[in-house]
């Protein structure tokens, strides 16, 4: 693709030098530093070699959903199977923090990710 | 990037990095003024950093009428110092503009949270374009009024549905990092998602929001970072109601005017008819008012044809059946010979011959200028007919109606993008579907509204559709498509039509 990062020109630097009533603060104008170009990606800043992930869905994308929580749940167990409700307290996860007594159903005080996860699945479920 | 190295003309700041040393004591919220002179000098740089932030704000108030009912509000400027989730060490100050809505009741009234992308632009675009109780006249897509365009009352205002806070990205307007920290240190795709949500928190916290019915609403990069919010707030349990994608990148790998060579123009090509048509240049012709029949012509021909042609070119170079050429021909006002030489076709190429000797913009392919730029350097007529206006009235705005002056320059945009993180889940580019859809994993009730332009060579709407498709038929999600570009607020009818459909949005995820 063409580079337009020299659409330098476009960039609009108002210097008008405005003054508020009250304060009579010189205020300057609002500029830019760079083009406005939303979405990019500088060619500095582009992979040398892109590999363009699936554009995942069904069972892909929900393995992928599962993956992060997971990660996320393991980081905060830390190396543990299960998680406390410290833990996850710790580690900043408020929505275990807030439902553990409801995922800690067997009252082990530790949950696994097993039962976090059964936890959002009847979550999702018609029924409620 | 050195400091200061950037041609940015940086008529106040008085040095490189605006201040240094540690912040380990916590941000003192001071008692609002009505009119505040902020003396603190902020930086866009990427080194910066401040050491003594500030929470002080200028309350101002306001009327704004819609339909036949006056509405009273108070408008809130200034800084809120977000703190880490984990260990509450203070991360940076963010800039913000909310208006509240007189009398309600906190407990039941929805709060918005409003941010453009870039990544590196201010929330100028949103703030002073949308649906703020003020926007800019830009008469879009015609202009034929006088610029600066004025700033008028917004009719179509959202804040007789919800409270509306719109926030700077850190080092864009006057948000800045908290030392030890610096600018850069937020400047990537989950540093600055995790940023967001701790802004947010912060405002919560302080304005005793926790029960409000909390939603986002970003456009652009503003869209991947909404949906990485949204995952990241989940997780930390804070629910939302609901999420507005305005003309979103969801899938950086799924948009070829972003990075081209391996990637699909596929989503473009219901973009270039609906543009060829507003210029009478497709076959079959098609009025704004047709524009939806003529599109869901389109699609097929995308995702059944068009798409998975472009795919065999670029893995086995497959070269198109010449059918399929004459009719993309026909539809997109473009001749075979130049489908045939570039038949990955990106909107670059589109904006500069749809019309030999005219060039149409980025934004918006119906604004067009005679195309005077040398090749490869093309403006886009449809950002430079509206920036300066936009950064004279927000100057304007700021000190004269809000109340708020700083000797610092309000940044639109920084140099951000050229530090960018874009990693972001193993990917090299961000494809934040799996986010979006991770965080209405967590919850259930989550609604998602994307609203595109029809004519948006930045963000074609059919990439969105597509991007959104991955998460299956989903009653939760939906896709709404209006006649203009990528801030499809700009124009009047547009407004109007997204202001009915946004109330009912929020209505239903109210339910």
């Amino acid at each position: 693709m063409k580079t337009t990062l020299m659409l330098r020109a476009l960039v609009t630097i108002a210097l008008g030098v405005l003054a508020t009533g009250a304060a009579a603060q010189v205020m300057p104008a609002p500029a830019a530093e760079v083009p406005m170009l939303d979405p990019y990606v500088p060619p500095g800043a582009r992979p040398k070699s892109l590999r363009v992930p699936a554009a995942t869905q069904g069972p892909a994308l929900e393995a992928q959903v599962e993956r992060k929580l997971r990660t996320r749940f393991e980081a905060a167990a830390q190396g543990q199977p299960t998680l406390t409700r410290e833990q996850a307290r710790a580690a900043g996860l408020g929505a275990i923090t807030r439902e553990f007594d409801v995922i800690d159903r067997s009252r082990r005080g530790a949950i696994t990710f097993e039962d976090y996860q059964r936890h959002l699945q009847e979550a999702r479920a018609p029924a409620r | 990037m050195r400091c200061g190295a950037g041609w940015i003309v940086a008529l106040a700041l008085a040095g490189c990095g605006g201040g240094g040393g540690g912040a380990s004591a916590p941000p003192v919220t001071n008692p609002p003024t009505g009119n505040y002179l902020d003396a603190t000098v902020y930086s866009s740089q990427p080194t910066a950093s401040l050491s003594n932030p500030n929470e002080i704000t200028s309350i101002t108030r306001g009327q704004v009428v819609v339909g036949s009912q006056t509405f009273s509000y108070t408008a809130t400027t200034g800084h809120l110092t977000s703190l880490a989730l984990v260990d509450n060490l203070p991360q940076a100050s963010f800039f913000y503009v909310a208006y509240t809505l007189d009398g309600a009741a906190p407990v039941t009234r929805p709060v918005t949270f409003f941010y453009n992308g870039g990544p590196g632009s201010s929330t100028i675009w949103l703030h002073l374009g949308s649906f703020g109780p003020r926007r800019l006249d830009t008469g879009e897509p015609n202009m034929s009024g006088v610029a600066p365009f004025p700033l008028v009352d917004n009719a179509e205002t959202l804040l007789d549905v919800s409270d509306l806070v719109f926030v700077d990205a850190i080092g864009s307007g006057f948000s800045q990092a908290i030392a030890p920290n610096n600018n850069r240190t937020f400047w990537g795709v989950d540093v600055d998602g995790a940023a967001f949500r701790d802004f947010i928190r912060r405002y919560v916290a302080v304005n005793n929001r926790a029960s409000s019915p909390k939603f986002l609403y970003g456009e652009s990069y503003g869209g991947p970072r909404s949906a990485v919010i949204a995952d990241l707030m989940e997780a930390a349990g804070m629910s939302l109601a609901g999420v507005v994608l305005q003309s979103p990148a969801l899938n950086y790998n799924s948009n070829c005017g972003i990075i081209i060579a391996v990637v699909s123009c596929g989503g473009y090509l219901p973009t270039y008819g609906a543009t060829a048509a507003w210029f009478g240049r497709s076959n079959p012709p098609a009025t704004p008012a047709q524009l939806p029949g003529f599109m869901a012509q389109l699609r097929p021909l995308t995702d059944d044809l068009y798409a998975p042609a472009v795919v065999a070119l670029l893995t086995t170079a497959t070269r198109p059946d010449p059918l399929l050429v004459t009719r993309l021909a026909a539809v997109s006002g473009l001749t075979g010979a130049q489908w045939d030489a570039n038949f990955n076709m990106p909107p670059e190429f589109f904006r500069v011959n749809l019309q030999p000797g005219t060039l149409s913009g980025r934004y918006d392919a119906r604004v067009t200028l005679p195309n005077n730029s040398p090749p490869g350097r093309e403006i886009d007529p449809s950002d430079v007919l509206i920036g300066p206006s936009f950064s004279l009235r927000m100057g304007e705005y700021l000190a004269g109606t809000l109340g708020y002056t700083t000797p610092s320059t309000y940044t639109m945009l920084s140099n951000a993008i050229n530090f960018w993180n874009f990693s972001h889940d193993g990917n090299q580019l961000p494809d934040t579907v799996p986010d979006l859809a991770a965080a209405m994993a967590q919850n259930s009730r989550l609604k998602v509204l994307a609203v595109n332009g029809y004519h948006d060579l930045a963000t074609p709407f059919h990439t969105t559709e597509r991007d959104l498709a991955r998460l299956g038929n989903n009653p939760n999600v939906r896709v709404i498509n209006y006649v203009g570009g990528h801030m499809t607020y700009l124009e009047h009818s547009s407004r109007r039509a997204m202001k009915a459909d946004l109330a009912e949005f929020y209505r239903s995820a109210l339910q």
